[in-house]
């Protein structure tokens, strides 16, 4: 079948041809092509991505020392940051072009991503979250970090799915923050609250709004939100920074 | 050497492949997210500018591609090599339609964004501007059934093959065109419209 010559270039209406250069012209943002790449795991091998899965693994390490010493709750919370960071970071370092993580020596100390990270939906979103049940393997039966990687694909809607999303839409808030950009960091929030209404940084996504407003200069709001972050963890990581903020503290 | 028959050969043969299929399986996977990742750079364009035409609203393009992607990471076993682009096309025209679905049913603050964009006439001097000259062509691809609109947007804006096309949609090529010629047709008698009301302004 013979192919019709283009529109535009047949055409000899200027507005005609103006449209569908625009059109054709139309690009998407660099940020959204990287957000994609980070959210199916294949973000270009950056510092970021080394630093996040080296840290992770880390924690890990910490993290399971604490746990054979006893300090479950404590080594439950740093395992639930290591999860974070090994979800973010091998992710986005495994799946690099011409350089397959698989060639690389796998971590001494790996949390298998789906289990450890995985929280009971809570009945009132006001009411602080149970304590996550985090459990690091022993070190021989943990699985390989690209294993983890693998059963992520294989079932997207699993929590490290969840949660490597969950982790992609927030940083896009972050960096907006860090862009003193309060006006897109709340966009990005508000996407974030409405794809994980149950997330499980949902306290990490009340701080960044509540400094969000801070550096729009409502403190009113900011107070509010920081104030709904200290009801949901009146111990936890944010406490202080909440507190702060409703004191109208500065950062 | 591999031997077959005794159940002790059958065990030194698990011993022996066992690593190099575990081996095998990763370097799979490692190559199939490595794909995903090339697909999403050489494609993500298409795919945004895809969703764009089909009337998804700017802020809402990002997102529904990178949804388009998580689709294509979630199938990538079963889409062929060199079809790529079918399938992230045809994954698009549905995720658009569904969002389309969704907007008509909320009649939330997308119709009032498509209202402003919509409402007044821009003048020819704006019309230079690349910006107004998507948001007309929008207007008028929006008066369009989505077929034609799909078709003519694959065609004339991602200038992809009838071919391609009928591939994507799973249509057969005699449709395309005639899908096409319609949707040139509409597009034509709109910007002859247009062009007649800017004329008529500039002499009143």
């Amino acid at each position: 079948m013979n192919e019709p010559r283009r529109l535009r270039d047949e055409a000899s209406s200027e507005l005609l041809r103006a449209m569908i250069d625009a059109a054709r012209e139309e690009e998407p943002s660099e940020a959204a092509i990287e957000e994609a790449l980070s959210a199916i795991g294949s973000a270009p091998l950056g510092a970021d991505a080394l630093t996040g899965a080296a840290e992770a693994q880390a924690v890990a390490q910490k993290a399971a020392q604490l746990g054979a010493a006893g300090h479950g709750a404590t080594a439950s919370l740093l395992l639930k940051w290591a999860g974070i960071g090994l979800a973010a970071g091998l992710g986005a370092a495994q799946l690099t072009e011409g350089l397959p993580f698989v060639d690389r020596e796998p971590p001494a100390v790996v949390v298998e991503a789906p289990a450890p990270l995985r929280a009971e939906p809570r009945p009132e979103a006001n009411e602080p979250p149970p304590a996550l049940e985090l459990k690091a393997p022993p070190a021989k039966e943990a699985p390989r970090a690209v294993e983890a990687v693998r059963k992520a694909k294989q079932a997207p809607k699993s929590a490290a799915g969840r949660l490597a999303h969950e982790v992609a839409a927030l940083d896009r808030a972050r960096k907006a923050l860090a862009k003193r950009d309060p006006r897109r960091t709340l966009v990005a929030l508000d996407r974030y609250e409405r794809e994980h209404r149950r997330g499980e940084l949902l306290p990490e996504a009340l701080l960044l709004r509540a400094e969000a407003l801070a550096e729009m200069g409502d403190r009113e709001a900011a107070a509010r939100v920081a104030r709904r972050l200290v009801g949901l963890q009146p111990n936890g990581p944010h406490a202080a920074r909440a507190q702060a903020l409703i004191r109208g503290v500065p950062r | 050497m591999i031997k077959g028959g005794a159940a002790g050969d059958v065990g030194a043969m698990e011993a022996t492949y066992a690593a190099p299929m575990t081996v095998q399986a990763t370097a799979e996977t490692a190559a199939e997210c490595a794909r995903v990742g090339r697909m999403v750079r050489e494609h993500f364009a298409l795919v945004f500018r895809t969703l764009r035409r089909l009337g998804v609203p700017e802020g809402d393009a990002d997102d529904a591609a990178q949804q388009v992607f998580l689709v294509a990471q979630q199938r990538i076993d079963s889409i062929d090599e060199g079809r790529e682009r079918a399938f992230l096309v045809a994954t698009a025209v549905r995720i658009a339609s569904r969002m389309h679905r969704s907007r008509s049913r909320r009649k939330e603050v997308d119709d009032a964004v498509l209202e402003e964009r919509t409402d007044p006439s821009p003048g020819p001097d704006e019309l230079v501007e690349k910006r107004r000259a998507r948001e007309l062509l929008d207007r008028i691809l929006a008066q369009m059934t989505t077929e034609q609109r799909v078709v003519f947007a694959l065609y004339e804006i991602e200038q992809l093959t009838m071919a391609e096309i009928a591939e994507a949609l799973r249509i057969p090529q005699g449709t395309v065109a005639s899908r096409l010629r319609r949707a040139r047709e509409h597009v034509m008698s709109a910007v002859r419209r247009f062009e007649g009301e800017g004329a008529r302004r500039s002499e009143g």
